[in-house]
């Protein structure tokens, strides 16, 4: 498990420094947000203490890459794996046409989670103009994030418990 | 049955007191900001440390390309340029001259020199190797740190004018807040009528400067500089020019919209000024003591560039 969640973190640590990069010459917004994509291919994959642990642990890391207050990152990443986890018992987020939708909810939330906690200056035309293109950009780069983890989890050790063990089934659910 | 009860509520648990911590984390961040300091701590500096030499790194490709297409670029034009910048040079020479011999019938120049002295401290060049990872901040990630003299609390700018102001430092990097965040805020003037107010980010490109109403002159076109006062910044340094006034005379508080007098869209290279405010040396104090001027000055020439001075008739 403890090496799940290396991957995990590993893997949106090195998205945390490309878009950290990149936000350079790429419009704002049009990046996706690494550490929330995590949170949800945890949510789809780590279930109960490790996954929530993990999630924090992965905003935790994005709010110190960033301006925001710290715990800001932390608190919505960590609602992201529970709204995954939550929506992972009704749909099966597994198959891209839900996943994609999904996300772009997620980026929503996300944004009156950033705003209610003071990150986002004021809801208007500007905070829609970041808001949209870094909700598309994150529905765009789900399903990758997604397989990178599921590829990088393969070569993780087949002895844990969770390797090629999780099926979300829908209706049924995972605890 | 105890150990089944807590099988059962360790998720829970565990839930509570993560949103707990992340909660308190946000509310004493919070509270170090609206006193105007923040301190990274071990962590943060450690993430700074490790994140600026790879960050350089991958941005260093796209750089390349970009930089050599400018370049090129610039060479076509160069020539057209030179013949302009010529003329502008001698333009400005001969309105210089003019100035000079204005301020010295006035009486004024003993006060402009006393404040360039005032604003003349060493600084320290630094390269942006990265940028805020959240679409919501503005901040940036330079390649100096501690080592090189740099602390939590110095304002950071570039020859047009104001860009931030350093928030973390480790020891090779830190990390500067930009002027736009919605988190900025500092003391300005407007340099032609003197009316004082406060420039605020906007948290998208623009800058926002909300004066008083009474006896407030503010005109578009018309030079915002930092005022020296809340201690941060120095006074005369350039923040933005006026591009829109807001007045309703209904309220108490008029806003004017700021284009910033930085191009953050460009940030490459930054001077950070190795000084800092009394207020913020308080806030800091236990960060370790500022270089002297004259040790910051020493090591390289770099280190002694002027600030961008406030026009004369200020």
């Amino acid at each position: 498990m403890r090496r799940i969640a290396l991957v995990a973190w590993g893997l949106a640590l090195a998205g945390l420094w490309i878009v950290g990069s990149a936000a350079a010459w790429v419009p704002r917004g049009w990046l996706p947000d690494p550490s929330l994509l995590v949170a949800v291919a945890l949510g789809l994959r780590v279930p109960g203490a490790p996954g929530l642990l993990t999630a924090w642990a992965v905003g935790w890391t994005a709010d110190l890459l960033s301006a925001g207050p710290l715990g800001q990152h932390a608190l919505l990443d960590m609602s992201a794996w529970l709204l995954t986890r939550a929506a992972a018992r009704r749909v099966d987020l597994a198959r891209s046409v839900v996943l994609v939708p999904f996300v772009v909810g997620l980026s929503a939330a996300h944004v009156v989670g950033e705003w209610l906690l003071g990150g986002v200056p004021e809801p208007g035309r500007a905070a829609l103009a970041v808001a949209i293109p870094h909700a598309t950009a994150n529905a765009a780069a789900a399903l990758a994030v997604r397989r990178l983890f599921d590829a990088l989890l393969g070569h993780v050790d087949s002895d844990d418990p969770l390797h090629g063990a999780l099926r979300i089934d829908p209706g049924t659910g995972v605890r | 049955m105890l150990r089944a009860l807590f099988e059962r509520l360790r998720v829970p648990l565990l839930l509570a007191l993560l949103v707990g911590l992340a909660l308190l984390a946000i509310a004493s961040d919070r509270r170090a900001l609206a006193r105007g300091a923040r301190d990274a701590g071990w962590l943060g500096g450690f993430f700074l440390e490790v994140a600026a030499p790879i960050q350089k790194a991958l941005s260093a490709p796209v750089d390349g390309v970009r930089n050599t297409w400018g370049n090129y670029v610039a060479l076509l034009d160069v020539r057209d340029q030179n013949a302009r910048l010529r003329e502008r040079v001698a333009q400005l020479q001969e309105e210089n001259l003019q100035f000079r011999e204005a301020l010295v019938e006035s009486g004024r120049l003993r006060t402009i020199a006393e404040m360039r002295s005032e604003i003349e401290v060493p600084m320290r060049p630094a390269q942006v190797v990265g940028t805020d990872v959240s679409p919501w901040f503005h901040s940036v990630l330079i390649d100096r740190g501690r080592s090189d003299g740099v602390r939590a609390g110095m304002p950071v700018l570039t020859e047009t004018g104001v860009v931030g102001i350093a928030t973390a430092t480790s020891r090779n990097a830190g990390r500067v807040l930009l002027l736009v965040d919605a988190q900025s805020s500092i003391d300005g003037i407007v340099q032609r009528s003197r009316a004082r107010g406060i420039v605020k980010g906007t948290g998208g490109d623009g800058l926002e400067f909300e004066f008083f109403v009474r006896g407030d002159d503010v005109q578009v076109g018309d030079l915002v500089i930092t005022s020296g006062f809340g201690g941060a910044y120095p006074k005369g340094l350039r923040v933005g020019e006026v591009i829109e006034v807001q007045a309703d005379p209904s309220a108490f508080i008029h806003r004017a919209v700021l284009k910033p007098a930085v191009d953050f869209g460009r940030l490459e290279q930054v001077f950070v000024l190795l000084w800092r405010g009394p207020t913020l040396e308080l806030l800091y104090e236990g960060e370790g003591d500022l270089p002297d001027r004259e040790e910051a000055a020493a090591p390289a020439p770099e280190t002694a560039a002027p600030a961008p001075a406030p026009r004369p008739g200020s």
